[in-house]
C-alpha cells in the first residue's frame, strides 16, 4: 500500500517539474551562429508630416541624413507610392458636413519634382512611381506643391474649409542616371 | 498506523495538486498580463518595441516633419519565421508608427506591427510564413498617426529593400 501511495506521490511531483522545466528551457539562451548581415537602417528620409498649401503653393523640404555605404552608382530615390484618395490621385478632400453640394468638396493639386517637372492626376492616369526628388548624400531638396485652382472651380471652392489628404512616399536605393 | 500513513499521503497528494493548479493559473493570468498594452483610448501600443539608443544625428534643422528609416539590404535565413530587422520609429517624431511588411508585389502583409513610440524600436519578429532561399524585394510600409486619440493618419512611405534568403 506504501509502495503504492509512494508511485502516486512521484507522479504528482513530476506533473509539477513539468512546467518548471519547460520555463527554464525558455529562458535558457541558445548559441546560434548567424549568417545576417547589417540589419539597421542605412539612411535617414524626412518628409513632411502632412500635405499643407497654401493658394500659390508651397516649397516642401525632404531632407536626407545619416547616409552610409552609398556606392557611387546609387541614389535614394523618394516618389510617390500612392496617396489618401481614390486610385492615387493628387486629390484633397472637405469633410462633407462643412460642404454643401453647391460647392466642391475635393481640391486637385499638383507636385513640381526638383527638376521642375509637374506630377498629377486627371482621373485615369496615376502619379505612382512619379520621382519627386534623390539624394546621393547627405542633403535636403524641395519641391513645389499647389493647388489647382482655376476658372472652372475658383468659385465652388470654400475658403476656410481645410482640404486634407495624405501621401504615401516610395523611399528606395536605385540606380544613380 | 498504516491507516495514517495513507492519510498523511491522500493529504500531501492533495497540496501537491492544488499547488500545481495555482502555478498553472499564476502563468496563464501572467502571460495574458504581458499581451498587447491598450492605453484607454484603445490605442494599441506595441510592447515588442525596446528603447533604441543608437545616436542619431538631427540634421532636419528643426524642421517639421516624419523622420523615415532607410535600409540597403537585409539578409534573413532560409525557414526561418523570426526575423531580426528594426522597425525603428526614430527619436524626435511627433507620431506613431505602424509598419507592415509584405513581399514582392503581395498586398497580404507578413507581420503588421502595433503602433510603435518615437524612440523605440522592434529589434525582431515573427512573420506568417518563412521564405526560401532567394531574392525577394521587401516592402516596409510606414503608416503614421497623430498622437492624440484622433489618429490621424499622417504622410506615411513605402520604404523598398533587397531581402536575401540564405
Amino acid at each position: 500500500m506504501n509502495k503504492k501511495a509512494l508511485a502516486t506521490f512521484l507522479a504528482a511531483v513530476s506533473c509539477i517539474a513539468a512546467p518548471v522545466t519547460a520555463l527554464a528551457a525558455e529562458g535558457s539562451s541558445t548559441q546560434e551562429i548567424s549568417a545576417v548581415l547589417s540589419m539597421e537602417p542605412t539612411y535617414t528620409v524626412t518628409i513632411p508630416a502632412t500635405v499643407n498649401m497654401g493658394n500659390d503653393g508651397t516649397s516642401v523640404d525632404v531632407t536626407a541624413s545619416e547616409v552610409e555605404n552609398l556606392q557611387d552608382s546609387q541614389k535614394i530615390s523618394v516618389t510617390i507610392a500612392g496617396t489618401s484618395y481614390y486610385r492615387n490621385q493628387l486629390v484633397l478632400e472637405a469633410d462633407k458636413d462643412l460642404v454643401d453640394v453647391n460647392h466642391a468638396r475635393t481640391l486637385r493639386y499638383q507636385i513640381i519634382n526638383e527638376a521642375g517637372e509637374i506630377i498629377e492626376t486627371t482621373g485615369q492616369d496615376t502619379a505612382v512611381g512619379s520621382e519627386v526628388v534623390s539624394f546621393t548624400g547627405n542633403e535636403t531638396k524641395q519641391y513645389q506643391i499647389k493647388p489647382v485652382i482655376v476658372d472652372e472651380n475658383r468659385d465652388r471652392l470654400v475658403a476656410g474649409v481645410p482640404y486634407t489628404g495624405s501621401i504615401t512616399f516610395g523611399i528606395t536605393l536605385a540606380e544613380a542616371e | 498506523m498504516q491507516k495514517q500513513t495513507k492519510k498523511i499521503f491522500v493529504i500531501l497528494l492533495t497540496v501537491i495538486i492544488l499547488l500545481a493548479a495555482v502555478i498553472i493559473l499564476l502563468l496563464t493570468v501572467f502571460r495574458k498580463d504581458h499581451g498587447d498594452e491598450r492605453n484607454t483610448a484603445g490605442i494599441v501600443i506595441s510592447d515588442e518595441a525596446e528603447e533604441w539608443n543608437k545616436e542619431l544625428e538631427d540634421t532636419s534643422d528643426g524642421q517639421d516633419g516624419i523622420k523615415i528609416p532607410g535600409y540597403g539590404e537585409l539578409t534573413v535565413n532560409s525557414g526561418d519565421t523570426v526575423w531580426e530587422i528594426t522597425l525603428l520609429n526614430p527619436e524626435g517624431n511627433d507620431c506613431y508608427f505602424k509598419y507592415a511588411i509584405t513581399i514582392d508585389d503581395s498586398k497580404t502583409p507578413v507581420y503588421e506591427s502595433d503602433l510603435i513610440e518615437p524612440g523605440k524600436a522592434i529589434t525582431e519578429f515573427e512573420v506568417s510564413e518563412p521564405l526560401e532561399t532567394g531574392e525577394y524585394e521587401i516592402h516596409l510600409n510606414i503608416s503614421a498617426f497623430t498622437m492624440d486619440e484622433s489618429l490621424t493618419a499622417l504622410n506615411g512611405a513605402d520604404v523598398k529593400a533587397v531581402l536575401h534568403v540564405i
